[in-house]
């Protein structure tokens, strides 16, 4: 029995450095469909790495907005910029309350806002928060407090990755790398933002999830709010609209809604105006930039009735 | 509690610990801990179900002793009620509905219409294999292949031996029963056969039974609007899926019981490497169809009397043998269909012609072997798709679909990097097994005659992509249903 528990123990520690080099070999050279629990997608859809590398020498921002694709495909900054507001946005791919959390304690300082816009999908607070991270580990540069607070999602993908990230900062070998402003049919705009170049309605045929909020997003929440408050900084919920289609299969929207408004100021204009699914959305959830042209301009008519002192 | 779980990473360590602390001297107390620490782990489903192991275990301890001590009349009671028993705890909870429903739609047949009742039965976990196991006790007493035991731990821990209680082997209590009465001595060898075997069968798992499972879940749910080559990879894909997962438990299993000291007996040889049906049927779940060979094909008669007699023998076995995989007319149909295979093969004579290993001394094999292995296969995968479907116009669809040549095109799902990644470790699954397939298990072939580092390379490469490939949803083994 002894020889067979030294085996084991000299065993793992084989195993852990051969493990090492096959990630490290695997990551580089196989393709994606080989390697589904090891997701490095640098670049990615929705801009992040050139929204991360510009945050870093993008200077302040009046208003920083934070959010999923709704916040980053939803607040143009030229549109605030002709109210004389400079706006950046923070918003990543399927990011939710546990990434903004992160994203704020990072970014907040070097932003020094007068205002931060927090997008308040509800899917956000339903989302386990995988994706990303994912998103956030392949396109923000590498330092523990986004590693620690990474692993503590608890998943094996985000384990894997993290391991990968660490592996490519640790050698020096994180390849150069260069994203279009222009790809998958959006265009990244200075300050965060990207456009939908082709803004024709067309369905992705999306499943719907029934919205149970996870106490993990829910406390993430809170604690950004905290943070706020510690530093004194106004804020606002606003719920960027949804299309018709979309919205009449969703359920739970209301009680959520309900009880983010008993957090602060809520804004949504989801039942104001009347949202053609064909005219102001390029699929079930994502406005096209005519939507969005309307959209920010209810959005500041709110800010200057209610925050005049920004203007 | 999953094979394939962290829960199971935990309980496998303490349980064997413990187990070996207590040391070898002390059989007694290694057959209490095994007792709990199963009882454990079958309780960690669903509590409730503790009672039907309890009782089975009883029923056949008390049936046991009583067939022992008794002759004539007496002997045939203590059988029939351990059989009434455990068929009729399988009967109920299997079969309640399945029985319920028929009779009522029989019924509207002749335009009456009844009432059913709405009784929520769960289907405990294992009932199937353990019922066969424990039965399988009292018959052979009753036929004087063994003595009846007087130690009611060493018994129960027979029923319900954590590794194999839920999905098999179907353990003969002429095999494992012996093996809890005499003293278990640690053996290197044997433990670290064991841990080769857990790993292969968590390959088997982890990657090629839950890769297939989501693009076979896609397929088959959407069968109406793919294409019949689409309907193909579904099926070759489903193959893969139930052989990775059912064996992939078996060796996991088998491997658990050599941590503890246990020998069980194998279940699976290599199946898709058969170049018949009827050699198949010897690889496949090998301890469900010798339990059927020794206690329903041979009382009936076997192969014994003529032609027509043999093939009624037959196809009773399998529709049995279908039956028993599930409440619902598809596994019927499985069976009958396999059956259908089967037959003609035992009319002709030809039914024991390919008993060896294929391609025994050569590296790769002949052109006619290879093409009767990919014959057998395609008719495998061809039954296994009413196996999987829904009901039967489910599956008769999928056929209709899957068989109309002028409609195949590249299947959509090919394009899917996830699905070529798939085929790709498919193929290693393949090669792996080919070059093991003399030994107890695929892994042994990719091992045999390299040194100490190239096999810990071997394992960590195999740990590697298990990991790598580790489902984010736990799935749970097919066969649990049944």
């Amino acid at each position: 029995m002894k020889k067979f528990l030294i085996k084991i123990l000299a065993f793992s520690l084989f195993s852990l450095v051969l493990f090492g080099v096959f990630l490290w070999v695997w990551g580089f050279v196989v393709p994606q469909g080989l390697r589904p629990n090891l997701v490095y997608p640098r670049g990615g859809v929705g801009h992040q790495f050139t929204r991360l590398v510009e945050a870093k020498k993008f200077g302040t921002a009046e208003v920083l907005v934070l959010g999923s694709s709704h916040a980053y495909r939803g607040f143009d900054p030229r549109i605030f910029a002709e109210h004389s507001l400079t706006l950046f946005n923070l918003g990543s791919s399927s990011q939710t309350p546990f990434q903004s959390l992160h994203l704020i304690q990072q970014y907040l300082g070097r932003f020094q806002p007068r205002l931060v816009v927090l997008e308040v999908y509800p899917g956000i607070f339903a989302s386990d928060g995988v994706e990303s991270a994912l998103d956030l580990l392949a396109n923000e540069q590498l330092e523990s407090s986004l590693l620690l607070h990474s692993l503590r999602l608890g998943s094996l993908k985000v384990v894997l990755s993290s391991f990968f990230a660490m592996q490519e900062q640790v050698l020096n070998r994180r390849r150069p790398f260069l994203e279009d402003r222009e790809k998958f049919g959006d265009r990244y705009i200075t300050g965060g933002y990207v456009e939908r170049i082709e803004d024709s309605y067309q369905s992705q045929g999306w499943t719907v999830q029934p919205l149970q909020v996870l106490p993990l997003q829910w406390d993430s929440f809170l604690e950004i709010l905290s943070i706020l408050e510690e530093y004194n900084l106004p804020f606002v919920m606003v719920r960027a609209p949804v299309s018709n289609s979309w919205l009449a299969k969703q359920t739970g929207w209301e009680q959520l809604e309900e009880q983010l408004r008993t957090l602060g100021p809520y804004y949504s204009w989801q039942e104001t105006i009347s949202w053609e699914d064909s005219l102001y959305f390029y699929d079930e959830h994502h406005l096209n930039q005519r939507g969005v042209e309307v959209f920010n301009k209810l959005l500041l008519e709110a800010l200057i009735e209610d925050y005049p002192e920004l203007f | 509690m999953n094979f394939a779980s962290l829960d199971f990473a935990f309980f496998l360590p303490l349980v064997f610990g413990v187990y070996w602390a207590l040391g070898s001297h002390r059989k007694s107390y290694q057959n209490l801990w095994l007792l709990l620490s199963s009882y454990f782990f079958y309780a960690w489903w669903d509590v409730r179900f503790l009672a039907l192991i309890v009782f089975s275990t009883t029923l056949d301890f008390w049936a046991g002793q009583w067939i022992n001590l008794s002759e004539g009349s007496r002997k045939k009671w203590a059988l029939a009620i351990s059989c009434i028993g455990n068929l009729g705890l399988l009967g109920f909870f299997k079969y309640y509905h399945f029985f319920l429903d028929n009779f009522i739609a029989a019924f509207r047949l002749f335009g009456k219409e009844i009432e059913g009742s709405t009784l929520q039965i769960i289907l405990p976990v294992g009932i199937s294999f353990y019922t066969f196991q424990t039965l399988s006790y009292t018959l052979d007493l009753y036929k004087g292949k063994l003595k009846a035991t007087k130690d009611f731990v060493a018994f129960a821990g027979f029923v319900s031996f954590f590794p194999q209680l839920v999905a098999g082997p179907i353990e003969r209590a002429q095999n494992l029963l012996p093996q809890f009465l005499k003293e278990r001595k640690w053996e290197y060898a044997q433990g670290v056969q064991g841990l080769r075997q857990i790993l292969w069968g968590l390959f088997k798992k982890c990657v090629i039974a839950d890769g297939c499972a989501q693009p076979v879940h896609y397929i088959f749910a959407n069968s109406h609007e793919l294409s019949g080559s689409t309907l193909f990879l579904g099926a070759f894909l489903f193959s893969f899926q139930i052989y990775g997962d059912f064996s992939g438990y078996s060796d996991i299993a088998i491997g658990t019981a050599r941590l503890f000291g246990f020998e069980l007996s194998k279940n699976f040889a290599f199946p898709y490497f058969s170049r018949d049906v009827a050699e198949f049927w010897r690889r496949w779940h090998i301890s469900l169809s010798t339990w059927f060979r020794d206690y329903i094909y041979l009382p009936l008669g076997g192969s014994h009397g003529g032609l027509a007699r043999r093939v009624r023998n037959v196809g009773i076995v399998f529709l049995v043998s279908g039956f028993w995989h599930g409440a619902n007319w598809t596994f019927v149909v499985w069976g009958a269909l396999n059956a259908l295979y089967f037959i003609p093969l035992l009319v002709l004579n030809k039914h024991k012609v390919n008993r060896g290993i294929v391609a025994e001394n050569h590296s790769l094999p002949s052109l006619r072997e290879f093409g009767n292995m990919v014959f057998t296969f395609c008719l495998m995968a061809i039954s296994w798709v009413v196996f999987r479907a829904e009901n039967l116009e489910h599956a008769g669809s999928y056929w209709i679909a899957m068989l109309s040549l002028h409609k195949w095109q590249v299947p959509e799902l090919l394009m899917q990097g996830s699905v070529a990644g798939l085929l790709v470790m498919i193929l290693l699954f393949i090669w792996v097994e080919w070059r093991g397939r003399r030994f107890s298990f695929g892994l042994m072939g990719a091992i045999q005659s390299q040194n100490r580092w190239v096999r810990w390379a071997v394992y960590a490469f195999f740990i590697f992509l298990i990991i790598l490939f580790y489902p984010t949803e736990e799935t749970p083994f097919i066969y649990f249903q049944f």
